[in-house]
């Protein structure tokens, strides 16, 4: 698949703008902090919305990690993929560099045992139930809110647990604003978005748009994205509001060179996702919503031979996701409750291209019912939750989960939580879901003057668990048992500067013979530096390291960090009317981190840009 | 498919058809949180009951809508509590606010007419008069000159007129603190907290009280929550009586009074608390405390 589209202009004419333009007005997003709370001896925490409804991080049983914008955009990251690399317990295989095929490991599971949301809207596909982490452009994202561990009480299929992202909304205080940004990299890798918001009346609306380009950093290996999203929300009377938002990315991507086998591989996918949906308060303490979603996706993938250019297959895949759902959400005094139903209608169409035979034609209505809630009492809260799952393809699935927090100090908080969940599996198959049952301890402490510390141990008991019998040449179904440690550390600023790390540890054993699940990485590491002037210089700093524990067969080499790094320089300080200059460093150091030969991380390379808001 | 167009129609239809159900209401109660920190004082604002109101609680939206809750409800003014909440009434500027349990209070400028409420800033001279019974000559007091620095210069005239040597020692963020307090050691005889978010959080509070034990100063602060970390004396505002006091001023504008007619007041009452354990470790007599006037004692 030929790129059509070249970047380079577009973005050296931004950037010419950019620069001629001079200075832009900057809107800064001031976040008022609750100081009355913080000197009275309370505290006021982050909110997450991973199960279904606004909740404060303290009186959260799950395994929670938050990512915001203001990070997110300290990481300079292009895709949903980039963002995600830096999350400890979360392992990426990103073949090719931003915009490439990303499979994802949390906690001993895979890619398919994820689900991923684009503002409650599952991105997994049908036809592998595979979240393309690529595929989401990061000027998009406002937030992005990680549960690490099964979360199927309040979402369905999320047996490895759930990453849910939230994306940006009009401004609700300016008639227009908007940012540009604009980068260029080795390889070819340009970045150009734009973005433009604001509330008129009764009407807000969010527009942006962005194309991405990379010549890929392996032989035959180029991404391009482009991409466009709206968002429109109406107030209705009565307090009501009405949102509406279109999300539309295509791609075109060479995934694969590898000699060995004279084989390569390249794919081009196009979505389109819109959504429409109501809420509306029913007093002060019931608020309803309602929503429908449908999103179409066309995916073609061509295999062929290195030496004669010749295609060996071509699978062409329609997907169209048709549903909506409806929730009642209740706030009480100490207690906030949700009852609410989901429905979607699915349909695959799976087409042999070359030999113009249908492979798959399936269709299924799938169904789930949920009540979730949390009750706050003194220094602890108390969660619990239940779904009713009727897939269509894999049977019927009952979760339920039952979770606690107890606030030890001011500054520390002790969670548990143990919940039933399932994955489903790829839709062509005509098998039952996969399952876990996870139970999670930890604790999140900044009791120690200077640290922030959070641990967790977790035991994910798995069964049904698909895997390839490289002896008999068929799939079975296993039983695994994954356990492990998660910690993350933190320091306060000293001198501007923060060091952070990460470590995660994974034993995933099959029960059948107690022998080690291949493939899946067994020691995460990570290591951060943050300075920050408050002014004029940001700086990340982030190494990884990943022992993948990776089959002998694959050729895979993991040795040591990969380090990357990332300065953002404001001559003009920050504020309002001051550009944003950033550099990126990618594996500074040109290190191999990749479980198979086929699939090699990109070595070292280097990237730089400008972005403005206005 | 005839469940997704139902959908749709639902949606449509409940957009068009759901009346506008919220009843007229007076007093906008817009409140940061849920904490319980706030829950006397709304208790006691909303004594007696006898305007009609309605309750948002910012931390239960990601984004509340205010300007729109105030076009479309059209009440008689926000009582605003706590600093988010004030930072958001803030923005309407056509109707009155009370402001409420907000340390930020202080710093609004006085060209937003349409504020008022009850400052959570005791004033300085009822500390001086407590330094003086316990017979201080050397406090020091950190502080933010963005944040408290307009407190400061009143307690600093304050401090001058009562014969005590205030020593001042500015920080910019709680990280701050340990070392600035490192660097005082010899210095003073007492160390004064007051509310001033770069001074003391969550994070910091307990190195006033490891210097005081290091130093054998007492601690003087403004939360009786500091009591059991430590602090030797505590003058507290009642919270319950600030919303009683933001009540009247609810009222009174309720009844016409302009707000330019109702300026920021500080608490009416306050308490006066001991921590006898300390005292008697430092070596400090409690009954010239317990003498002082004008206080509620503990």
């Amino acid at each position: 698949m030929k790129r059509n589209i070249h970047a380079p202009e577009i973005i050296v004419t931004l950037l010419l703008m950019l620069i001629s333009i001079g200075v832009f007005p900057y809107s800064a997003l001031c976040e008022v902090q609750e100081e009355t709370l913080s000197v009275l001896g309370s505290r006021e925490t982050e909110t997450t919305a991973t199960g279904r409804f606004s909740r404060l991080i303290s009186r959260t049983a799950e395994n929670v990690t938050i990512i915001t914008a203001t990070e997110i955009e300290a990481l300079n990251a292009h895709t949903l993929a980039d963002v995600l690399a830096t999350v400890p317990g979360i392992l990426l295989e990103t073949q090719t560099g931003s915009a490439s095929l990303a499979y994802l490991h949390l906690q001993g599971s895979n890619s398919g045992h994820v689900l991923v949301l684009l503002d409650g809207i599952p991105i997994n596909n049908l036809a592998d139930n595979f979240p393309d982490l690529g595929f989401v452009p990061a000027y998009i994202i406002e937030r992005v809110e990680v549960v690490k561990g099964a979360a199927s009480s309040s979402w369905g299929q999320a047996l490895g647990g759930v990453i849910n992202v939230i994306t940006k909304s009009p401004d609700a205080e300016r008639t227009a604003s908007g940012a540009l940004s604009a980068s260029h990299g080795m390889r070819g890798t340009d970045d150009a978005h734009a973005e433009i918001s604001g509330t008129s009346g009764h009407l807000g609306y969010h527009l942006a748009g962005g194309y991405f380009s990379s010549g890929g950093f392996q032989p035959n290996t180029y991404a391009s994205l482009g991409s466009a999203y709206g968002k429109l929300v109406y107030d209705l009377p009565g307090q009501a509001r009405g949102i509406f938002s279109l999300h539309y990315t295509e791609a075109n991507r060479g995934e694969l060179s590898f000699v060995p086998l004279d084989v390569e591989g390249k794919d081009s996918l196009r979505r389109l996702t819109l959504a429409l949906s109501l809420n509306k308060p029913l007093g002060d303490q019931v608020e309803l919503e309602i929503s429908a979603r449908n999103s179409n996706s066309k995916v073609q993938i061509d295999a062929g031979l290195i030496s004669s250019h010749s295609l060996l297959q071509t699978i062409k895949d329609a997907e169209s996701v048709r549903g909506g759902s409806a929730k009642l959400l209740w706030h009480g005094s100490g207690n906030v409750m949700v009852l609410g139903a989901d429905y979607d209608h699915v349909r695959l169409n799976q087409n042999d291209a070359l030999n113009h035979v249908d492979i798959l034609n399936r269709e299924a209505d799938r169904w789930g019912f949920y009540l979730n809630d949390t009750y706050t009492f003194g220094r602890f809260s108390l969660s619990a939750g239940a779904r009713y799952d009727i897939t269509g393809t894999s049977g019927d699935q009952i979760s339920p989960s039952v979770g606690m927090t107890w606030q030890l100090t001011e500054n520390t908080t002790v969670r548990g939580y143990t919940a039933k969940g399932y994955s489903l599996p790829s839709f062509n198959l005509q098998r039952g879901a996969e399952k876990v049952w996870t139970t999670q301890i930890g604790v999140e402490s900044s009791d120690i003057p200077y640290l922030w510390l959070k641990g967790t141990l977790f035991r994910n008991d798995t069964w049904d668990i698909t895997d390839f019998d490289s002896q008999s040449g068929q799939y079975v179904l296993e039983r695994q048992i994954k356990k492990g440690v998660e910690t993350e550390a933190r320091t306060t600023p000293f001198f501007n500067t923060s060091l952070s790390m990460g470590y995660t540890f994974v034993d995933a054993r099959r029960s059948a013979d107690d022998s080690i699940v291949k493939d899946l990485p067994r020691h995460t590491a990570m290591l951060g530096l943050r300075y920050d002037d408050g002014a004029w210089l940001r700086l990340l700093v982030n190494g990884r390291h990943i022992d993948m524990q990776a089959a002998s067969f694959h050729n895979g080499s993991y040795a040591g960090f990969v380090w990357d790094s990332h300065l953002t320089v404001t001559p003009l300080g920050r504020g309002e009317q001051r550009p944003e200059f950033f550099f990126s460093l990618h594996n500074a150091f040109d290190r191999p981190q990749y479980i198979d030969e086929a699939y090699k991380n990109p070595g070292r390379w280097v990237e730089g840009g400008v972005r403005c808001r206005f | 498919m005839p469940i997704l167009r139902g959908l749709i129609l639902l949606i449509v239809a409940l957009a068009c058809a759901l009346p506008a159900v919220a009843d007229a209401y007076q007093v906008l109660l817009l409140i940061s949180s849920r904490d319980k920190v706030y829950q006397e004082a709304v208790s006691g604002l909303r004594q007696g009951r006898d305007f009609s109101d309605r309750v948002i609680f910012l931390s239960d939206y990601a984004e509340a809508d205010l300007a729109r809750t105030i076009r479309e409800d059209r009440p008689h003014l926000i009582a605003a509590v706590g600093d988010r909440a004030l930072a958001a009434a803030r923005k309407v500027r056509q109707i009155p606010v009370v402001s409420l349990m907000a340390v930020s209070f202080h710093r609004i400028p006085g060209s937003t007419p349409n504020i008022t409420g009850v400052d959570l800033f005791i004033r300085p001279e009822h500390y001086m008069n407590l330094f003086a019974a316990m017979k201080l000559s050397r406090v020091g007091v950190l502080y933010d000159p963005e944040k408290s620095g307009y407190y400061l210069k009143k307690a600093l005239q304050q401090a001058s007129k009562s014969g005590i040597e205030l020593l001042p020692k500015v920080v910019k963020s709680s990280e701050e603190v340990v070392g600035q307090l490192a660097k005082s050691r010899g210095e003073m005889d007492a160390i004064w907290m007051i509310p001033d978010a770069s001074a003391v959080s969550h994070q910091s509070a307990e190195a006033y009280f490891l210097f005081s034990m290091r130093q054998q100063v007492p601690v003087i602060s403004f939360s009786s929550s500091h009591l059991r970390l430590g602090a030797a004396v505590v003058i507290e505002a009642d919270q319950e009586e600030m919303g009683r006091q933001a009540g009247e001023m609810v009222r009174a504008i309720l009844q016409g009074t302009p707000v330019s007619e109702l300026p920021p007041t500080t608490p009416r009452k306050i308490m006066l608390k001991v921590n006898q354990r300390v005292l008697n470790h430092l070596g400090i007599p409690a009954a010239a405390i317990m003498r002082l006037p004008n206080f509620s004692k503990e």
